[in-house]
């Protein structure tokens, strides 16, 4: 049985939470069981954590991206 | 006002180059982490060797693949983690960025900026393991690589491309020969990579003045993992030298790697294995110690023409306790080199300075690596030395000597002082060749003792002042013709009846 974790910044609602439950079931089949974590560090959007592969869609991430490329990127 | 909108637009453009798709990484969870060493749950892709991301602009190693949990070597301190922190794969194997501006730089294994100026510009991604050239891509040494020490380029020359131990006990000169022949390549077109893997950030401060001064750092590069950085750090450092070093050996240069010291590597790699509980051997070093150098310096090599014609010359060097080279990794290390420079305590006591013990050392590539000159008058040099050591021992005992030992004796000496030389003051190999011919040929035996050093000094400014045609052409042709031959005799002649105040009484 899959074991799939659901991190958010803030709590999901049960109309978000059922398209997820849909995408998760289309890609995983009916054996996926989601859990939920809230986690404000994200800033924004979600996290989904399958076994060992995380698909990460969270603001947070967005920004360290941009910190990243201003910290590193060439100013042409 | 103008530059305000210039630097909105580039922000502007930047940032619109950014890519906000959703990303994908591997991650795993901090099940313990104790003494460097963490234990992660997850990371079921994690190739071996590959860099790990901690967070907070950290990284680990993993070199413990399990089935059900992953055994990664922090590179850093990772304070920031506990039980339960997420770590993610990078992708990337270990590897560092090096591009033509780090030269002049000191970096870490990671090529991290130690000097605090900004990070080394993008270049080429070098793995730090990585298979040795092969058999038919190499060519066997010939060119020498001058280290500026007379008993060195005379004896036990070294070539490009060659593995030279330096070995001995601490405090004999060991760093102060390799120091010394990196402050020689300053016109050989040889680009030097100073390793130093546990020293102390204090030596480590002082060689890098040492080389800014003379002007070395312009070809040299720094890798430094001191005492007080992580073991992991210190294991990775040769090979980041290495590595760094690849960069210009594919690029068909020539480059001098000297490893600062590989006894501390070997320590701090029995200190990753034994928290790894990987099973200890022979004084609880694990049983890949070997390999733990023979695949770093198997790395230097000289490549044929097809491949590039460049070379790696690797210096490394052991610390030995109590000049036992019979230990452990010391006979590792000289089964791996091509070759050993023996220094000795009580050489360096007795006033002989670099204190090389010419019996015991070796070079294995010799004089195929030596130019035509030094090989006309260092030829038979090792030999007389070596009859003259013996003469010293019989001779302590017997007052009553005939003139021809006497003779020898006397001649032994005055080749023996000819070797002792200044750490900083590399000499040239033309320079080089001129004092040993006065010396093997008897121009010497006239002069006291004492004056030796000084008859030295003051020659060699005569040959300059007087005599540069001389230089110049031995320079020229690589080989001393008939005519410098006599030239030479005859200049030693004169400079001789300058000093008659320090010749021994008739």
């Amino acid at each position: 049985m899959m074991k799939i974790l659901v991190t958010s910044a803030i709590e999901l609602t049960a109309a978000q939470m059922s398209k997820i439950q849909k995408a998760v079931t289309k890609k995983y089949g009916s054996e996926a069981k989601i859990s939920t974590v809230v986690n404000p560090k994200l800033i924004g959007g979600l996290t989904i954590t399958v076994g060992s592969r995380q698909f990460d869609g969270s603001l947070r991430s967005k920004i360290d991206q941009i910190k990243k490329m201003l910290g590193e990127g060439t100013i042409s | 006002m103008r530059t305000q909108n210039h630097h909105d637009s580039t922000f502007a453009s930047l940032i619109g180059d950014i890519a906000f798709d959703t990303t994908e990484k591997e991650v795993g969870t901090v099940m313990s982490f104790g003494d460097g060493i963490l234990q992660v749950d997850g990371l079921e892709n994690a190739q071996m060797g590959e860099l790990i991301d901690l967070g907070e602009n950290q990284f680990g190693l993993t070199l413990n693949l399990e089935k059900d949990k992953v055994g990664i070597v922090a590179l850093g301190s990772a304070a920031h983690l506990e039980a339960g922190s997420q770590v993610s794969r990078t992708g990337r194997i270990l590897s560092l960025n090096v591009s033509d501006e780090i030269i002049g730089r000191v970096v870490d294994p990671l090529g991290r900026a130690l000097d605090g100026r900004p990070e080394v510009a993008q270049g080429r991604l070098m793995n730090l393991e990585r298979i040795a050239p092969g058999v038919m891509t190499r060519q066997s040494v010939t060119q020498p690589l001058q280290t500026g020490v007379k008993a060195i380029d005379a004896m036990i020359p070294i070539g490009r491309g060659q593995r030279e131990l330096i070995i001995g006990d601490r405090g004999t000169g060991k760093t102060a020969i390799a120091v010394g022949t990196i402050l020689n390549q300053a016109d050989q077109n040889v680009i030097c990579v100073y390793v130093g893997i546990g020293q102390k950030r204090s030596t480590l401060a002082q060689t890098r003045q040492i080389l800014e001064e003379r002007g070395a750092m312009n070809y040299t590069i720094i890798v430094s993992a001191s005492a007080s950085d992580a073991a992991s750090l210190q294991y990775l450092a040769p090979y980041a030298g290495v590595a760094i070093a690849e960069y210009f050996l594919d690029q068909g240069k020539d480059v001098l790697v000297v490893y600062d010291d590989l006894t501390k590597h070997a320590q701090a790699y029995r200190e990753i294995s034994l928290l790894l509980r990987r099973p200890s051997g022979r004084e609880a070093f694990p049983g890949d110690v070997f390999y733990l150098h023979s695949r770093l310096l198997e790395r230097a090599c000289r490549l044929n023409k097809e491949h590039g014609g460049g070379s790696i010359t690797a210096l490394p060097i052991i610390e030995t306790q109590g000049n036992d080279v019979s230990a452990f990794v010391p006979t590792n290390v000289i089964s791996i080199t091509d070759g050993q420079i023996y220094l000795e305590a009580d050489l360096f006591n007795a006033g002989m300075k670099p204190a090389i013990n010419v019996g015991l050392s070796v070079s294995r590539v010799g004089s195929a690596a030596q130019i035509k000159s030094m090989k006309q008058v260092a030829g038979t040099m090792k030999l007389d030395l070596a009859q003259f050591r013996e003469l010293q021992a019989f001779a302590q005992f017997s007052s009553d000597l005939d003139e021809r030992t006497k003779a020898q004796l006397d001649r032994g000496v005055r080749v023996n002082a000819v070797l002792k030389q200044g750490w900083d003051t590399p000499l040239k190999v033309e320079e080089q060749v001129v004092v040993i011919f006065a010396a093997v040929n008897g121009y010497l035996d006239v002069i006291q003792e004492k004056y030796l050093v000084q008859w030295e000094k003051e020659y060699l400014e005569y040959i300059h002042g007087q005599h540069q045609a001389i230089l110049v052409s031995m320079r020229k042709e690589q080989k001393m013709s008939d005519e410098t031959i006599a030239a030479l005799k005859s200049a030693i002649d004169v400079f001789n009846r300058l000093h008659e105040e320090w010749m021994l009484e008739a």
